[in-house]
């Protein structure tokens, strides 16, 4: 039997072989056809993102010219009281790095900032994630922090030559230690479900019993800083609720996150400056 | 060399991209919409199984490229699995009009989009909600639907375009197969 004849009377056989062996094939040369074929279709993806950028400049020169000075008058209102709190920053800094060198304790991890363009949202039913338009070529690593105006966004998954991977704090897969704003106590913070039209949101679990949120009096939600992937203190959402959970021994509840999470343009990605304190 | 499978894997990865586009904008809604089972259709109906198979393969690599870490090459085995049982009954289907493409396509999304959980792990299973499935279901069958007829005229007119007449090949005897 010939092999065309063969793959044409026995499909199911061919299939199977086919599985077979890609079952065989080297995990190195999987991994090797997936970064490509995905560096493939990044292009088209940098290209819609750059024509959405430039689509919102054209809209942007078509508005009058007052109200570009407008807009412009209440941006430098803001970035004055910005360069305030920049100033009282560097100040508690100074602070904060002579009581170390005081009480002898570890410094703490600074970090350097990378911003970067949105490329892709990826908010399917299973996962959240985001593509950002920078990758090794500004030495991102894996696991670094991301976040916004709004506070945390998530973490970085993968990393390519130009682009690199985020998956939100709204998705499942993503577990931050978190804590109430102005208590030290942790507890965990996971991503997830996501209801249709609706704000994203988390659920938190293990929070002590003496923590109480209601609608009318929410409490927010922060980074705790163990692991050392996120810094401490970075806003994660607010929860309106808690619940004792079914051991009794603590509360859960769900966490709502900044509506902004699902339109986001533009993240600040947190590469630490001493990896190895990490 | 025979260029079909090639355009097929690029027609598919014109719909991933455009796939793509459509969720980043949706994604301000909280809802996206799964249009993979739309690949299938053409490949299905019209393709011989040695370039259909390896054309679906192929397109299947290129779907696990873009999405979150799953074992890579699940979507092409998944693709392949789906056209080798396709192929095996199709010449019992009627082949010809708008209702097999589209209630095949329907059919594939279907059985993809309730596949990817298996794919994804008990982690992302666990994380989404009832209603968001149910949406996020209803949208992209509707999707699907709506975008098959123009996705199957794009592909036969690529390969008309490289010199490939399915309709034709599809009356010489044994041409089905």
């Amino acid at each position: 039997m010939s092999p065309l004849h063969f793959i044409r009377q026995r499909p199911f056989a061919v299939l199977g072989i086919v599985i077979l062996l890609w079952l065989l094939v080297p995990v190195a040369l999987k991994r090797l056809a997936r970064v490509s074929l995905f560096e493939f279709g990044a292009p088209a993806d940098f290209a819609a993102s750059y024509a959405r950028d430039l689509q919102q400049y054209w809209s942007l020169r078509t508005r009058s010219t007052n109200e570009l000075i407008e807009t412009a008058r209440d941006l430098a209102n803001l970035n004055a009281s910005y360069e305030v709190r920049i100033q009282e920053n560097d100040t508690l800094r100074e602070e904060v790095h002579r009581l170390e060198d005081v009480l002898r304790l570890p410094s703490s991890s600074e970090y350097r900032t990378e911003i970067a363009r949105v490329v892709r949202r990826d908010f399917s039913t299973w996962s959240q994630r985001l593509v950002i338009r920078k990758g090794r070529n500004a030495a991102i690593p894996v696991g670094a922090p991301v976040i916004f105006t709004g506070g945390v966004v998530g973490r970085v998954s993968e990393v390519y030559a130009y682009t690199a991977v985020v998956d939100l704090i709204s998705s499942p897969t993503l577990r931050i230690a978190a804590m109430v704003d102005g208590d030290s106590r942790p507890f965990s913070f996971q991503g997830g479900p996501n209801p249709p039209f609706a704000q994203a949101r988390g659920s938190v679990e293990f929070v002590p019993l003496d923590i109480f949120a209601s609608p009318e009096s929410p409490k927010r939600i922060v980074t705790a800083g163990l692991g050392g992937v996120f810094p401490p203190g970075i806003v994660i959402g607010h929860v309106q609720n808690l619940e004792l959970d079914t051991g009794g021994l603590f509360k859960s509840g769900t966490v709502l996150l900044d509506p902004r999470l699902n339109e986001l343009h533009e993240v600040a990605v947190l590469i630490p400056l001493n990896p190895e304190q990490q | 060399m025979d260029p079909r499978w090639i355009v097929i894997v690029l027609a598919n990865a014109l719909l991933v991209f455009l796939g793509g586009q459509l969720n980043h904008y949706l994604a301000h809604w909280s809802v996206s919409v799964f249009l993979l089972g739309a690949a299938i259709p053409l490949a299905g109906l019209r393709l011989r199984f040695h370039p259909g198979l390896i054309a679906m393969f192929l397109s299947g690599l290129l779907v696990d490229a873009a999405r979150p870490p799953v074992f890579f090459g699940s979507s092409a085995l998944l693709y392949a699995t789906l056209f080798t049982c396709w192929h095996s009954i199709r010449l019992r289907l009627k082949r010809d009009g708008l209702a097999p493409q589209v209630i095949g396509a329907l059919v594939a999304n279907l059985v993809l989009f309730l596949a990817q959980p298996l794919l994804l792990g008990i982690d992302a299973a666990k994380g989404t909600s009832l209603s968001r499935l149910v949406v996020d279901l209803l949208f992209s069958e509707l999707a699907v639907a709506l975008v098959i007829p123009w996705f199957f005229a794009l592909q036969e007119q690529a390969l008309l375009l490289c010199g490939v007449d399915l309709a034709n090949e599809a009356r010489q005897p044994g041409g089905a197969l």
